[in-house]
């Protein structure tokens, strides 16, 4: 609990800072806000899935850059469940030079089904498969990931980054049951900034 | 940049391919849905031999998830199909069954509806239990209601927890012995005495207070290993294994709201017992420091009465509570002799 009070602080202290500068900063256009994304989710790196999504800025400076993600994705757990999720998050990315740390807070929602034939009890005490409906889960997430900027060092517009995920997932059996995920990520720009 | 893209996808592809190199499950499995919870059943082994061994893993709250990667398993699984349940609120089952549902009855009606579909599933194949720790009661819980032991051939019982009123003494006073045997070795001696002094007040082990503290103390015995340097084969599946299989990081964290609200406290079965007429092996660790070898003895009694002939005794001279491992080769010619002959 500590290290999420404490990730939320940096969090807010950089979109504080940042804001601030920000005030002064030339106007920035939606295109240059606006970016894309593709990325591989592996829960657990092997259970493989992929997650689209979008990043904003919502604020900058130079060394500093505040976005808001938006993500829908989905990964795949043989023999156990297959998943869909719904996420947005909000991160702060220090750039050094073409390179950067990204550490993002988000919530979302999780959709699992089991990955199998599910059977129960009949009305009339025999057994019979069952309507797969899945279950409803409420999926808080932080990531820490490293990338590299390539509309920092000139013409490109890509962005790749790379790092773990932690999200939670509940209620699952009235615990939050955590999951590690690794993402692989490309973000494409419209614009330069 | 264009170097960056190329190696990312490289490291991309090969990790997507890895996923479909090594298999740590063969076979087949599905879910059981009661009451509140989605339960999986994983199948492995001989599946062609018609004969199931149902597995009823330990706890409350424990897995069959991680004892199917054992080799015993393995070993045993190329003569027979082995059906592995996680139990509501256990292992990899899923959903978010109410604290009202973990009673003695949910788990029994839940195996029945396992019972039930391997029947359907698999064409009606003979199905034997195979039940450790708490698995062995739930086995004797479910053959000593209705007539359901109608529908199993044979019952191996292995260290069950069948009577805790009369076996959490026994195994209270087994702490006692050696808390007492550390104290004149000299070992941990400040330790040992709190252990021996407190439970030679004979504490009340109907309270999960008294329970829990009983249980810390055990888990420093070698009430679960006789020898705890003894190299045995645990499960074969590590980090890279986990990542590849069907496991998840729920085996670790699933049973933390099972295990505080589900009281067996008060659990004892050995009058019920008496109604089971399934042909049964009784097998047990003369160490045993959970379920003591009195226990065993309480089992082979109770099971069927004194003029039951279809039972029999093994005792496993060299083991605790974890005999499939301690003993693995006479466990394994055990259980298979057993098998075989019903």
């Amino acid at each position: 609990m500590n290290m999420l009070r404490l990730t939320t602080l940096i969090l807010l202290l950089c979109s504080l800072l940042v804001s601030a500068q920000e005030r002064n900063d030339t106007k920035i256009t939606l295109e240059e806000r606006l970016a894309i994304k593709v990325e591989y989710f592996g829960e657990l790196v092997l259970h493989p899935g992929l997650s689209f999504g979008s990043d904003y800025t919502v604020a900058r400076n130079r060394w500093v850059r505040v976005h808001w993600n938006t993500d829908l994705g989905g990964y795949w757990h043989r023999w156990n469940n297959t998943s869909v999720f719904l996420k947005t998050s909000i991160g702060s990315r220090l750039a050094m030079g073409a390179f950067f740390a990204d550490l993002n807070l988000g919530v979302g929602y999780l959709h699992l089904w089991a990955a199998g034939v599910v059977y129960q009890r009949a009305e009339n005490g025999r057994v019979e498969k069952a309507t797969n409906l899945g279950h409803a889960h409420f999926m808080p997430n932080a990531s820490f990931l490293l990338g590299w900027d390539g509309t920092r060092q000139g013409k490109q517009l890509w962005m790749v980054h790379l790092g773990p995920e932690v999200y939670l997932q509940y209620p699952y059996n009235h615990v939050f049951l955590p999951h590690v995920a690794v993402k692989v990520g490309f973000t494409y720009k419209f614009k330069q900034q | 940049m264009k170097n960056l893209i190329i190696s990312t996808s490289i490291i991309l592809s090969i990790v997507l391919v890895a996923c479909e190199k090594e298999n740590f499950f063969e076979g087949d499995h599905f879910f059981v849905r009661s009451a509140g919870a989605e339960m999986p059943v994983y199948v492995k082994g001989n599946i062609q031999s018609g004969i199931f061994i149902l597995f009823l893993h330990g706890g409350p709250g424990g897995n069959a998830s991680l004892p199917s990667f054992m080799p015993v398993s393995k070993e045993l699984e190329k003569d027979y199909a082995f059906a592995y349940w996680d139990q509501r609120g256990s292992g990899l089952s899923m959903g978010n069954p109410d604290a009202s549902s973990f009673t003695v009855e949910q788990f029994v009606d839940d195996l029945d509806l396992v019972v039930e579909t391997i029947k359907l599933r698999y064409h009606n194949p003979r199905l034997i239990f195979y039940g450790i720790s708490w698995g062995g009661a739930l086995g004797s819980a479910y053959l000593s209601t209705l007539n359901y032991q109608e529908k199993v051939a044979g019952f191996i019982c292995m260290d069950s927890g069948h009577n805790l009123m009369v076996g959490l003494p026994k195994s209270v006073e087994f702490v006692k012995e050696y808390a007492q045997k550390q104290i004149d070795q000299g070992i941990d001696a400040a330790y040992w005495t709190e252990a021996r002094d407190w439970c030679a007040t004979v504490p009340d082990m109907t309270k999960k207070e008294n329970y829990f503290k009983y249980d810390s103390y055990l888990t420093n015995t070698n009430a679960y290993r006789k020898d705890p340097n003894q190299e045995v084969q645990g499960p074969e599946v590590g980090a890279l294994g986990t990542m590849h299989s069907y496991l998840s990081l729920a085996v670790f964290f699933n049973g933390q709201y099972l295990v505080p609200r589900f009281n067996i406290l008060e659990l004892n079965l050995s009058a019920d017992m008496l109604r089971i007429k399934t042909p049964t092996l009784v097998i047990w660790g003369r160490n045993d420091g959970v379920n003591t070898i009195e226990m065993g003895y309480d089992a082979f009694n109770s099971i069927g009465g004194p003029d039951f002939q279809e039972k029999e005794l093994v005792i496993l001279e060299n083991s605790a509570h974890e005999g499939y491992i301690e003993e693995q080769e006479l466990f394994i010619r055990t259980f298979r002799r057993f098998v075989n002959n019903l």
